[in-house]
């Protein structure tokens, strides 16, 4: 039990070190990754107008994808830490709206639909933007049915099911269309569900870095909507929060957030989920206006820090993200739980 | 009549009740009743009866089915919820769980409709929360978890954080349940604070009837679909109080506003004797089924005097001796004497 | 009426030269010495998963661990000619009837090999008819005489059984791919899982055409094209190795987001390719499957490529700019020395390198090292290959 003032203290503390870290593995994230190059290397690379092999791969290669991964990691972690505090779920992620359903729905229409037309690379390819055109189309419509949802509905823990139900009804969906594929277009789906961090483009980039933004922008309005719903939707509602409003607000937020992610990177998972927990206990407050970002600074670090590691320094093979952030974040979340004994003290 | 008192609150042919698949289900005739402020208001009523539907629609919860509220004058529809929250508060029964929160947080989150876009607390709100935690006695508990707090504690910073709220109007759903004796008396006693120095109005919902009796201004009784709104002593009067319960196991005694369970009488017994165990003994009497008579019967009991410190059940014949008021009882009882 | 050829003597020469071929099994007519018996190989000059051993009246084919990490997995099936008895101590249920009338393809490369032989009428059935390059089959398949059956996991199993083939033949992919069959091979319809994709030799896929010499009675026909195609492939390898005066690097492929699955050096391609006088950059790798490699060290790696071939699905250089822009900084894109096997295609996806590359990789040698070595053959024109722009 602290102080006010320790409480504080204390905070900025680690966010002081939370700080460090990000940028410490940025560094390491661009230091070392599948061709080893020497730190002098990539200090030329980094600051002086060289050209050269070292330096397309700095600066062309590790620079974008550890800039993504930072913006991910930022990403999913403030949605998932929303969609925990408005379904009051500890299990609740940035995706059990069912955005990534969505979204997979999309790009199996484009992968999975058009058999012959489209082969394998011209997917990854000119597929590119196609691809996420047909994600975010996707995570839209659902994003807009939830919307629709929620103002119909007074009970959120009926939206949190509908979502999951959603969720399993287009992953069925998408299933049946993999059954009539060949194996081509199957491996070429099931490679977007593996994620991947390093296929934007500049313009991509650009364009993930204003939607994120965008995103966390409304996240920080939503910060006052989050604490007073800490206290369930009636109090909320008494204590003066428009209800309605804020779930649209939040909602809208999360789709933004996640939706773009998956427009770009396909499906990540677990870091939604894991990370809040994280903050949780690092910052050992229920106050939105630290965790918000707090949990930012730990999202992002914890997905860099997975890119590290699925780049295998050092090896020529290279691991899909997701597995990684499986890796992490389930024992994470296990840890978590079972640490406490009630279930009132989870979040 | 006096006329300067103000009337904060008003319901108007208000109808009451909840909606389910497009029907409207109404719980209560059109109700009429006002509240004046720094008025402490008991809601008294059996379970189901619409307590918590009426105390909801009030705090602007729940839609009314019909009717209106008026809120110093004004229709609370037009309030927006910021400025109606400013004004109205609301507790319920409904249990908070929070991890990493603490009595502090719990607080400040009343003057939610008070802070800016991010929810900063000022210096004013913080005074404002230090000031609320004090009168509730919570100061020393501020930086704990809420999670650690006992029931009562709990209960008492549910009550500082909708005083933080600084609303004319508190709303409060059971406000003592689960509370030890001690706990429902102090959060009474700061009832009575707050309605007196304050000028807050408090309107509260309980099962305890000692308590709406002894300290509220007025009481609404939910009986048989109506709202009946008085003092506690009209009602009382009025024997409303008695038709709360329609059984034959209860018997109200309007005498001191207490239940007891009715028991088919077995008699009338006299009570011989003065002092402080007369009192007692006439209840024990009671509750064996004894009714107190006005005249001497045979057996009779006496009291313990200075000569003798026991309790006796005189006959013609004999006389019982007993050492406390337990074995008197457990006698009659158990034997069942017939006074004549 | 009577018909002049049923006349008592041709009706006894064709009941002689019957007993004859089913006393031999099926040997068209060659009675020579019992040398010749033997003389048809029991082993495969290079194939490794097949073997064909002929036996007084039937001929046993073996093949062996037709799936990646199969251990010790063998299949065994006799040939009997048709409307002849059944040797003793055989299993029947390994037993398919030769000529095989009846067939269903699940790869493009059996239908060029069954076409190489004139049995292309045989086919009733194929599996993914997008994906065929023969023209003959496409129309057949157009017209209603040939049905798509669907794919392994979807295997349509009752269009198979209206079918009714004398066989279906499909490759392994794993050990569930026995499981997709059990239902049909309940049903007495035989099932052959062909290993030829899993060759690594270019010319031990090529001899694969001897399993269907044997399932057509066609053995010798097939021995010859497989003969003639080894002394091509070997001759021109000979060439080239005399003649060629370096020996080019060579990329292939392209990348999935950021990963770049690379063929391994003991793959068809990387043999072709050292065959033809180049260095494939990744020969000296040994794996079973493609590799997953970080497109950051392929990127530095394919920097010193001279060549890049086989790029998938792209089909210009602007395609592949759009797949990764990083890319286009590569000097064998700037040179423009890229070339994809996508000249002979269909506009549904079908790819004669696939078929009848298969059979003749002789040719695909003599491409890649006209285009390594463009000095080499002067006006070759390339048959599998376009240059992309």
């Amino acid at each position: 039990m602290m102080k006010g003032k320790e409480r504080g203290n204390r905070s900025t503390l680690i966010f002081v070190i939370l700080l460090f870290l990000v940028i410490l593995l940025l560094g390491m994230d661009i230091f070392f990754g599948s061709v080893s190059i020497k730190t002098s290397e990539v200090f030329k690379a980094l600051f002086s107008s060289s050209s050269g092999n070292f330096e397309t791969i700095i600066m062309k290669f590790r620079l974008p994808k550890a800039i993504t991964a930072l913006t991910v990691g930022i990403a999913l972690a403030v949605s998932g830490l929303q969609m925990q505090t408005v379904f009051r779920n500890p299990m609740a992620g940035p995706y059990v709206l069912g955005i990534s359903s969505g979204a997979s729905l999309g790009v199996a229409f484009v992968i999975l639909g058009f058999s012959s037309n489209l082969s394998l690379q011209s997917i990854s390819g000119l597929g590119n933007w196609i691809l996420v055109a047909a994600s975010w189309t996707g995570a839209g419509m659902v994003m807009l049915l939830i919307m629709m949802l929620s103002s119909r509905l007074k009970d959120i823990m009926t939206i949190l099911i509908l979502g999951i139900m959603l969720s399993s009804g287009i992953s069925a969906v998408v299933t049946i269309m993999q059954y009539f594929s060949n194996e081509t277009m199957l491996k070429a789906y099931v490679i977007w569900t593996m994620g991947s961090l390093g296929n934007l483009t500049t313009g991509q980039l650009n364009v993930l870095l204003i939607s994120i933004s965008a995103g966390l922008i409304i996240s920080l309005v939503s910060i006052k909507m989050l604490n007073a719903l800490l206290l369930g939707e009636s109090y909320a509602g008494s204590i003066g929060l428009n209800v309605r409003r804020a779930r649209y607000v939040i909602f809208a937020c999360t789709s933004i957030l996640a939706g773009s992610v998956t427009a770009f990177c396909g499906p990540i998972g677990f870091i939604g989920i894991a990370v809040p927990h994280i903050s949780r206990i690092l910052f050992r407050t229920s106050d939105h206006k630290i965790l918000i970002p707090g949990t930012m600074l730990t999202g992002g670090a914890v997905m860099v820090l997975s890119d590290l590691i699925s780049q295998l320094p050092g090896s020529e093979s290279v691991l899909p993200v997701n597995a990684v952030t499986s890796i992490i974040g389930i024992p994470v979340v296990i840890w978590v739980i079972l640490r406490k004994r009630k279930y009132s003290d989870l979040f | 009549m006096i006329e300067n008192y103000y009337e904060i609150l008003s319901l108007r042919s208000l109808l009451i009740g909840y909606t389910s698949g497009g029907k409207k289900n109404i719980l209560l005739n059109p109700i009429n009743a006002s509240a004046r402020k720094g008025e402490i208001i008991s809601v008294i009523g059996r379970n189901g009866v619409g307590k918590s539907t009426l105390l909801r629609t009030l705090s602007g919860l729940q839609s009314p089915l019909g009717g209106e509220v008026y809120y110093n004058n004004r229709d609370i529809r037009e309030y927006s919820r910021r400025e109606f929250a400013q004004n109205v508060g609301y507790i319920s029964t409904e249990s908070i769980r929070v991890a990493n929160m603490t009595v502090y947080d719990l607080v400040s989150l009343g003057r939610f409709p008070h802070t800016n876009w991010i929810g900063k607390i000022s210096k004013n709100d913080n005074k404002i929360i230090m000031d609320c935690l004090e009168m509730t006695s919570m100061s020393v508990h501020r930086s704990k978890f809420i999670s650690e707090l006992s029931d009562g504690e709990r209960q008492k910073a549910m009550i500082a954080r909708i005083l933080s709220q600084d609303a004319d109007i508190m709303i409060m759903d059971e406000p003592a349940a689960f509370l030890d004796v001690g706990s429902r008396y102090e959060i009474l006693h700061l009832m009575h604070l707050l309605s007196q120095k304050n000028d807050k109005t408090i309107i509260f919902s309980t099962h305890d009837l000692q308590m709406a009796v002894s300290q509220s201004d007025k009481t609404w009784l939910l009986l048989y679909d109506n709202l009946l709104e008085g003092a506690p002593e009209d009602l009382m009067i009025k024997g409303a109080f008695g038709q709360l319960f329609e059984s034959t196991v209860i018997k109200f005694n309007e005498d001191d506003g207490t239940f007891v369970l009715s028991e088919s009488e077995k008699g009338q017994v006299f009570i011989e004797g003065a002092g402080y165990s007369r009192y007692w003994t006439e209840k024990a009497v009671n509750r064996a089924g004894y009714s107190v008579s006005k005249v001497r019967t045979m057996p009779f009991i006496k009291l313990p005097s200075e000569d003798s410190g026991d309790w006796r059940i005189c006959d013609q014949k004999s006389v019982l001796s007993f050492d406390s008021i337990y074995e008197l009882i457990s006698y009659l009882v158990k034997e069942k004497i017939i006074p004549v | 009426m009577r018909y002049p050829c049923l006349d008592r003597r041709n009706v006894l020469i064709s009941l002689l030269i019957l007993i004859l071929c089913s006393g031999y099994g099926c040997r068209d007519g060659d009675q020579k010495s019992a040398d010749n018996v033997t003389g048809m190989n029991n082993e495969m000059s290079v194939a490794k998963r097949l073997t064909i051993s002929r036996r007084a009246a039937y001929k046993v084919v073996t093949i062996t661990n037709p799936w990646q990490g199969a251990n010790d997995v063998e299949f065994k099936y006799n040939l009997v000619k048709k409307g002849s008895e059944l040797p003793e101590g055989l299993d029947s249920s390994n037993v398919i009837f030769i000529p095989v009338k009846k067939i269903v393809c699940m790869s493009t490369t059996y239908i060029a090999m069954i076409e190489a032989l004139g049995e292309e009428k045989t086919i009733s059935g194929v599996s993914g008819k997008n994906y065929i390059f023969s023209e003959n089959i496409r129309e057949k398949i157009k017209k209603g005489l040939i049905e798509d059956v669907g794919y392994e996991t979807n295997l349509n199993k009752e269009m198979i059984l209206k079918i009714s083939p004398d066989l279906v033949m499909m490759y392994g992919v794993g050990s569930e791919s026995v499981g997709y069959v059990a239902k049909i091979r309940e049903l007495g319809i035989k099932v052959i899982f062909n290993a030829d994709y899993l060759e690594t030799d270019p010319l031990a896929k090529a001899e694969w055409i001897k399993l269907f010499g044997a399932l057509y009675c066609k053995d010798k026909m097939a021995d010859s094209i497989y003969n003639s195609e080894v002394e091509s492939y070997n001759d021109l390898k000979a060439v080239i190795g005399r003649n060629s005066k370096s020996r080019p690097k060579v990329l292939l492929g392209l990348p999935f987001n950021d990963t770049w699955y690379i063929s391994p050096g003991n793959s068809f391609i990387s043999k072709i390719i050292s065959d033809a006088g180049g260095d494939y950059l990744w020969k000296g790798t040994k794996s079973n499957v493609s590799m997953p490699f970080g497109i950051e060290n392929v990127y530095l790696k394919a920097m010193s490529a001279d060549y890049w071939l086989n790029t998938g699905s792209a089909g210009s250089k602007d395609e592949i700019a759009y797949i990764d822009q990083r890319l286009k900084q590569l000097p064998c894109f700037k040179n423009g020395n890229l070339y994809n096997n996508n000249k002979r295609i269909t506009k549904d996806g079908g790819n004669d390198y696939w078929e009848s590359g298969s059979i003749y990789p002789h040719i695909i040698l003599k491409d890649i090292s006209a285009i390594l070595h463009p000095d080499l053959f002067g006006d070759y024109e390339l048959f599998y290959y376009t240059k992309l722009n």
